[in-house]
């Protein structure tokens, strides 16, 4: 079958009325998500995963997929309208967002925030197609050693890149193995750390402690802080929302060049969203000739960051359908939205079934057009949540999460691990530990035993055999340097006053 | 003695946990190197989680702190309550307790505002896990109703 069949084929599967409602209603619900700040795509999607169990296996992706792109969207409006960023990937926008929209430029700024995010998803698309597809092919040939390799190195260059320091991050993904080793051993079938509890067998259910650590973690801080309240905000007319001409030629670069630089940064394991941005608007206003304008209202500086982490959402799935490996913890929930459905992401899922990773991706196609198409009149409809009062959201949040946290096993089980690892996610953030590391450790976790263990098996015990092979030496190679150089950059940075 | 920080005591309690685990982790089987055993994984990550958990005691922050307001505190026992409570007495009473107080921590003062949140927000939701979702909730004693 030549690639334009497989490619219409999936088209043809996300045209389907349910898959289409699942797209349309993933992006919106993102785009909600997006507005709220607290709520972020990760818990909404680990909620919603209860949601899925009787839709078919690529309606519940498209759904899932569809809240994480569509969180991108609506995290923008926000920063731009309220200087108060849904999500830390739309941080950035605010610096030159708001201050735009102070000028009364907010239409502008969200026309071409919205426009920047529409181009970066199909340039992020196309890449992920291409890229997805080739590797696929490439990782028919990985054994257990490779595997082992990639998730290492993944897991290593996450330590660096992770938000506070690489020892804690380090500490909380190998706490994240040790949550992953609970239950059947999957080579031996010995029940571990399981304390008799037939519940437990099974191993700690992913979606309920990601909504623990994304969602209770989340309410227990809204709790213990002051609410912000958000400013009034002006209504925008229609008209209002183009660009002139000007501003549309400042911004078509910084587009392009954001959706490179989130592209290329999403395939990083870790935060990629968050660096992105920041990566891209350090390079506008370098390349700017009005440097000066950067922070008091310069439209590159929306159009790039909000470009680059709309890119990095379609290059983190790179890894996760190619090769069945999750280096953000959206991509995590994704992975459980898969298993749950019986669906085992990897080269074979491209090869063996061509028209659900099509489907997928052009189901994103869609519902990156229909936010464009939305989103803009929808505005002031987004923004208008935030007027809701707080004990309206929360407490509908809070009874989805417990509720969401039950129905995720139809046991107790799963609402006790949410509410332990909730708490527990809370009481160390102050002292800077972010959870992401600790939900890609317990995915990653039993990925890598069970490739260490098989690869062992395989070189009868030899361990420089393992060392030896082409693909890990590179890998753990430059996983060396870029660990050396992250610790020298640490030391370097502690030893200037 | 200098008091120690919260810093500290959270690297500490961490500790304490892969110390247990790595003691639980010790009594399976560790294998030989060609047929590594279910122990072997645990120890390595007990003995990467020691080492990296003392890294955090001697690195603590003391400034960080954690503030605990009562609301939280509140909060964290009405989730407690809410999951012992659940299979017992049904999704829709515990939900209508948890979402009354979660208004009232909110800062609603208005008792019609809570009555009517209390009663609809859980109401709906165990509509649109049960009926929407298909999803199992407890009925608990309401079951002669549904």
């Amino acid at each position: 079958m030549d690639i334009l069949s497989t490619v219409a084929n999936g088209f043809s599967a996300a045209g389907s009325a349910q898959n289409l409602i699942a797209a349309l209603v993933g992006a919106f619900l993102g785009t909600v998500v997006g507005v709220l700040p607290g709520l972020g795509p990760t818990a909404a999607m680990s909620l919603l995963l209860p949601a899925t169990f009787g839709l078919e296996p690529i309606t519940a992706i498209i759904l899932l997929a569809g809240i994480w792109y569509g969180s991108q969207y609506g995290g923008s409006t926000t920063s731009i309208l309220l200087n108060m960023p849904g999500e830390a990937t739309s941080v950035v926008t605010a610096f030159d967002g708001y201050r735009m929209a102070l000028k009364g430029r907010a239409g502008a700024a969200l026309f071409v925030s919205a426009v920047g995010s529409f181009l970066a998803g199909l340039i992020g698309l196309v890449g992920l197609a291409i890229a997805a597809s080739a590797l696929s092919r490439f990782a028919l040939a990985f054994g257990p050693s490779e595997y082992f390799a990639i998730a290492v190195f993944g897991m290593l260059v996450l330590f660096n890149v992770s938000e506070g320091s690489a020892y804690k991050a380090a500490l909380l993904a190998v706490l994240g193995m040790m949550l992953g080793t609970i239950g059947l051993d999957s080579v031996s079938g010995t029940a571990r750390f399981t304390f008799g509890n037939m519940h437990l067998r099974d191993g700690i259910d992913l979606a309920a402690v990601i909504m623990g650590v994304y969602g209770i973690a989340e309410l227990i801080e809204q709790l213990s802080g002051e609410a912000a309240q958000p400013a009034a905000v002006k209504s925008i007319r229609f008209r209002d929302l183009y660009p002139t001409r000007t501003e549309l030629g400042r911004s078509i670069g910084p587009m392009f060049r954001g959706s490179v630089v989130g592209f290329v940064l999403g395939l990083v394991p870790g935060p990629a969203g968050v660096i992105s941005t920041f990566v891209s608007y350090r390079l506008e206003r370098r390349l700017s000739r009005r440097p000066e304008e950067f922070g008091h209202g310069a439209i590159e500086g929306v159009a790039g960051p909000e470009a680059a982490n709309n890119a990095v959402t379609s290059a983190s799935m790179i890894p996760l359908l190619s090769l069945g490996l999750p280096f953000s913890a959206p991509a995590a929930v994704l992975l459980a939205g898969f298993m749950v459905h019986g669906v085992a992401p990897g080269p074979g899922l491209i090869q063996n079934n061509p028209d659900f990773f099509w489907g997928l991706i052009a189901s994103m196609v869609i519902g990156n057009v229909a936010l464009l198409i939305l989103n803009l009149p929808l505005v002031g409809a987004f923004v208008s949540i935030l007027r809701l009062p707080r004990h309206y959201i929360l407490s509908v949040v809070g009874l989805l999460l417990l509720g969401g946290a039950y129905a995720a096993s139809s046991s107790t089980m799963t609402l006790w691990i949410a509410i332990v690892s909730g708490v527990a996610a809370w009481a160390v953030r102050p002292f800077g530990f972010d959870p992401a590391p600790l939900v890609l450790g317990l995915v990653v976790g039993p990925i890598i035993e069970r490739s260490l263990r098989q690869s062992l098996a395989l070189s009868g015990g030899d361990v420089s055999a393992l060392v030896l092979q082409p693909l890990f030496g590179t890998l753990m190679l430059i996983a060396i340097v870029i660990v050396v150089v992250g610790v020298l950059r640490g030391a370097r940075c502690r030893s200037t006053p | 003695m200098r008091k120690p920080s919260q810093g500290s005591v959270a690297a500490l309690l961490i500790g304490v946990a892969t110390l247990t685990y790595l003691g639980i982790g010790l009594g399976y089987r560790l294998g030989t190197p060609a047929r590594p055993g279910s122990g072997f994984f645990p120890l390595v990550l007990g003995l990467a989680g020691l080492g990296l958990a003392a890294m955090c005691l001697l690195r603590a922050d003391r400034a960080s702190r954690l503030a605990a307001r009562p609301k939280a505190v509140v909060f964290v026992l009405a989730v407690i309550v809410f999951a012992a409570l659940i299979e017992p007495a049904g999704f829709i009473p515990v939900g209508i307790g948890f979402t009354a107080l979660m208004v009232r921590l909110l800062g609603s003062r208005n008792p019609w505002q809570i009555a009517v949140m209390a009663v609809v927000v859980p109401v709906a939701m165990y509509a649109l896990f049960v009926e929407g979702f298909g999803v199992v909730l407890p009925k608990g004693i309401l079951g002669w109703i549904f």
